[in-house]
């Protein structure tokens, strides 16, 4: 049975789409070309662009190309005011001053050639390449379909943000009800004097949803399946590998001489942490509704990652290479875009 | 099905209720009735142990739900054979999305997936959600909203649903639609149903028994016609019936429309209901507005709307969930400036005047009482007032014991009944005596002692000159009280007329009384008696 909804289009697990993302990113830092880049960065915005979600944050994109865009221009305005001078073909020149001595390693203005201009795209391009990176990722998942996707053990934390995310718009809601309705009593008092006026009603009313909401959850069972026993050995092994995920990745960054198995370490504490996940999950008798799967196209995505990460790596600088990239980039949409 | 033995409860000491001794039976569909704060939510709450799991308070005997004494329970552990819904709906949701919402009590019993999808599937076919299954909690409406509820309590498969007044935020359509489903629930699924409700003449003709909460302490359970025999809250169906001394007491309008055949008769030959006179002089127009539009964004929320209020009148405004009532209040206040059109007060246009002149020409009692309310205590509220205002020291307090004398000044603004509350509200606004008061929505949570009150009170501001603008869905009110009403669908206006032409003339806002006795104009009991009297 197939339903037409909304919910069809965004049925890819949402961690097939960061897997794909967090590869990109690895495609990002391996391609030297700024060539390369640019055809991810393009390859990233069309799949964002065709193949997003529904939710509220299917926009991230957009911002994000705002801010990559921003980025760069702000490391342009900067380098050509004030940066090192760089010699090459002079396309114009800004007026300069004479800095006293002690600024003497700063220059402002001068000539600004070409090759400068170039540099500055070149630096910037895998810093604009990554943010968009990650507001495709923002817009093709839904946060909550990925706290969906948590181990079970965290589903009610999971289920408290949740609840947060959809409180906050409610009591902004209602501060600006009743500063409306404040105003109207025709207050003459100073600021500080309206804002206790203003906050003493929101808190009241933000107290009084609190408890309504508070009943409902209760009510509709929230938190029924929790049992006291078990649950501390497995928060004492979740604290456990958490410290030794700690203790091994110090280990590993500053190594000492009398353990040199940072890496086996790490894979022991993550394997009791994963173990303690799983211990603290199995206890909760909760469920998931319509939980995602892994389907094909969504093992396809992280590989498809990989392998645009392989080729930035490996392949030249040609053309034809550039294109291959970009169409490996823009793979999913063939799959996965919007029939409309 | 539920059955409650010498229970008691009591807050420090005091007897919420005593020694209630009452068994309702699967299948039932129960009303709770009750003035406000006589303890209906609380007795509601006993059922499925919120009170006093939740609330405090010292409870006493035993309660027993499905034949299982639930003493020893939480709330929780009987989410899957209660549901329970609140008064705010919207405050009750968990999740942005109406079909993960339904899905939520499901997974916290920890039902398996498949289960949950079938369930899901045939909830959104039995209340004809499903075209409202993608959409977000807060785009729907109050309508809407409580059906979602009922779908997500109903997901768990309970045996028994408590509602708390479910309709008292819906316009008459609305709630006719949720009551009805309910009365479904009863008769095909076998669902015991028990709400709390003040509109009893929305309720009345579907449930079997009433509980009658009596505030003394003393719960009584009974038919509807022995609870309603003995009951101070009565619709105005029963008013009518005890005026005309009809035996067996009607409670539909249909047996009612039977029993009526000689009264409307008689009243076909009577002079025709008295209308109010506008004792204000001249009755001249105070607010006035002219081909105004009212945008948010791209949605449109008023458009093109001529109309004036004069003082000395009183003027409801009628219409669905997000027809632009509020938005009309709203805009008349001066918070929201038309995009286009003009509007005047007494002459001046709201935004260019400061809040503080602005608030001398008008004045808005919102839906909740309680956001205009911050000070600690009734009389501390009154003095801030008096000064905010620039009044001689005193005026607020004078206003308001003229409107509610028994009302206890050292009392904290929460702690007063619903009544009270909007009491303190309306004469915080009033104390400056704007000539145009509006209200929003001002009976949700009233008991009809309580209705009856605010009616006389506003009678009284208007003969003293105010103009009086009412959004509402309380259609008994608008007869009551109303000279004029005014219709909006999807931010146009529809209707403007005499009360009497506007209500009658249409089948969902026609009162109780006009609907027995149509065709005839009479609209409340009041006429009715005036009418009679002279037979008599």
């Amino acid at each position: 049975m197939k339903h037409a909804t909304a919910r069809s289009s965004t049925r890819i697990h949402p961690l097939a789409w960061w897997g794909w993302a967090i590869a990109l990113t690895f495609a990002a830092s391996a391609a030297a070309n700024t060539w390369t880049l640019a055809a991810i960065a393009a390859g990233v915005v069309v799949v964002a662009l065709t193949c997003r979600s529904d939710g509220p944050w299917r926009h991230s994109i957009n911002y994000a190309i705002y801010l990559a865009a921003t980025l760069l221009v702000i490391r342009l305005v900067i380098a050509i005011l004030f940066g090192a001078k760089i010699p090459g073909h002079v396309l114009f020149t800004m007026p300069s001053t004479h800095l006293p001595q002690w600024l003497s390693g700063i220059s402002v203005g001068g000539p600004v050639t070409s090759e400068k201009i170039l540099l500055i795209l070149r630096e910037g391009a895998k810093l604009a390449t990554l943010v968009i990176i990650f507001g495709a990722a923002s817009s093709l998942t839904q946060p909550k379909e990925l706290l969906k996707s948590l181990p079970r053990a965290l589903h009610e934390a999971g289920v408290i943000v949740v609840v947060s995310t959809t409180f906050l718009p409610q009591i902004v809601a209602s501060i600006k009800r009743i500063r409306t309705a404040q105003r109207l009593r025709g207050s003459r008092g100073s600021r500080g004097l309206s804002l206790t006026r203003v906050l003493i009603p929101v808190i009241e009313d933000a107290l009084t949803k609190s408890l309504d909401l508070a009943a409902a959850m209760e009510s509709r069972g929230y938190g029924q399946t929790q049992e006291k026993h078990g649950r501390r050995v497995s928060a004492l092994m979740l604290l456990l590998g958490l410290l030794g995920i700690v203790a091994g990745i110090y280990l590993l960054l500053i190594p000492t001489s009398f353990i040199n198995f940072p890496w086996a370490v790490l894979a022991v504490a993550a394997a009791i942490s994963v173990i303690g996940l799983w211990l603290s999950g199995k206890n909760l008798r909760l469920t998931v509704y319509r939980p995602i799967k892994w389907n094909l196209e969504a093992i396809t995505l992280p590989i498809l990652g990989v392998s645009v990460a392989a080729a930035a790596g490996t392949l030249l600088h040609t053309n034809a290479a550039l294109v291959s990239i970009l169409l490996l980039v823009c793979a999913p949409v063939l799959y996965l875009g919007r029939q409309s | 099905m539920i059955s409650l033995t010498n229970t008691s409860l009591r807050y420090q000491g005091d007897a919420v209720f005593a020694d209630v001794n009452l068994e309702i039976l699967a299948g039932e569909f129960v009303l709770l009735m009750g003035a406000t704060g006589s303890g209906k939510s609380s007795l509601l709450r006993v059922m499925n142990g919120l009170t006093p799991h939740l609330t405090g308070g010292e409870l006493t005997g035993d309660v027993h739900v499905n034949d299982r004494s639930i003493r020893n329970l939480r709330p929780r552990d009987l989410a899957a054979s209660i549901g329970y819904i609140g008064q705010d709906p919207l405050a009750g949701f968990v999740s942005d999305r109406v079909e993960d919402e339904l899905a939520f009590t499901m997974e916290s019993l920890g039902l398996s997936p498949e289960v949950m999808r079938k369930r899901v599937e045939e909830t959104l076919d039995l209340l004809g959600l499903n075209a409202l299954r993608a959409r977000s909690m807060a785009t729907l409406s109050a309508g809407e909203q409580q059906r979602v509820a009922i779908g997500a309590a109903l997901t768990a498969h309970p045996t028994i649903l408590l509602l708390d007044e479910p309709t008292s935020a819906l316009d008459p359509s609305a709630a006719d639609e949720v009551l009805a489903l309910l009365q479904r629930l009863v008769h095909d699924v076998g669902m015991t149903v028990i709400i709390a409700e003040h509109r009893l003449e929305r309720v009345v003709q579907y449930v079997d028994r009433i509980i009658h909460v009596h505030g003394d302490g003393r719960v009584t359970i009974s038919d509807p016609v022995t609870a309603l025999k003995e009951s101070e809250f009565v619709p105005p169906l029963i008013e009518l019936a005890r005026l005309e001394s009809w035996d067996p007491l009607p409670l539909t309008i249909r047996d009612a429309r039977r029993l009526a055949d000689t009264l409307r008769e008689r009243l076909a030959t009577a002079s025709p209901p008295v209308k109010r006179h506008n004792t204000f002089l001249p009755a001249e127009t105070f607010a006035l507005c002219e081909g105004i539009s009212v945008a948010y964004g791209k949605r449109i929320a008023l458009r093109d709307i001529s109309l004036s209020f004069s003082r000395g009148t009183i003027s409801a405004v009628m219409g669905r969930n997000g027809a632009g009532k509020s938005t009309l209040l709203a805009t008349f206040v001066g918070l929201k400036s038309p995009d286009r059109g003009a509007l005047t007060l007494g002459g001046h246009k709201p935004s260019e005047l400061s809040s503080h002149s602005l608030s001398r020409l008008v004045g808005f009692v919102p839906q909740e009482p309680g956001d205009l309310l911050f000070s600690e205590s009734v009389l501390a509220e009154c003095d801030a007032n008096d000064k905010d205002r620039g009044l001689i020291a005193g005026t607020t307090a004078n206003l308001l014991n003229l409107i509610t004398p028994e009302i206890d000044h050292r009392l904290h603004p929460r702690d007063l009944s619903e009544g009270q509350r909007l009491a303190l509200a309306l004469a915080v606004v009033a104390a400056a005596e704007p000539p145009l008061l509006l209200l929003d929505e001002p009976t949700r949570g009233l008991d009809y002692r309580a209705k009856a009150r605010l009616g006389t009170i506003l009678l009284k501001l208007a003969n003293e000159g105010h103009a009086i603008v009412l959004a509402t869905h309380d259609v008994e009110l608008v007869a009551e009280i109303a000279d004029r009403v005014v219709v909006l669908a999807e931010g146009e206006l529809v209707a403007d007329g005499d009360t009497e032409d506007v209500l009658t003339a249409s089948p969902v806002f026609a009162p109780q009384i006009q609907k027995i006795l149509a065709p005839s104009k009479f609209m409340t009991v009041r006429d009715v008696a005036h009418a009679e009297q002279p037979l008599a």
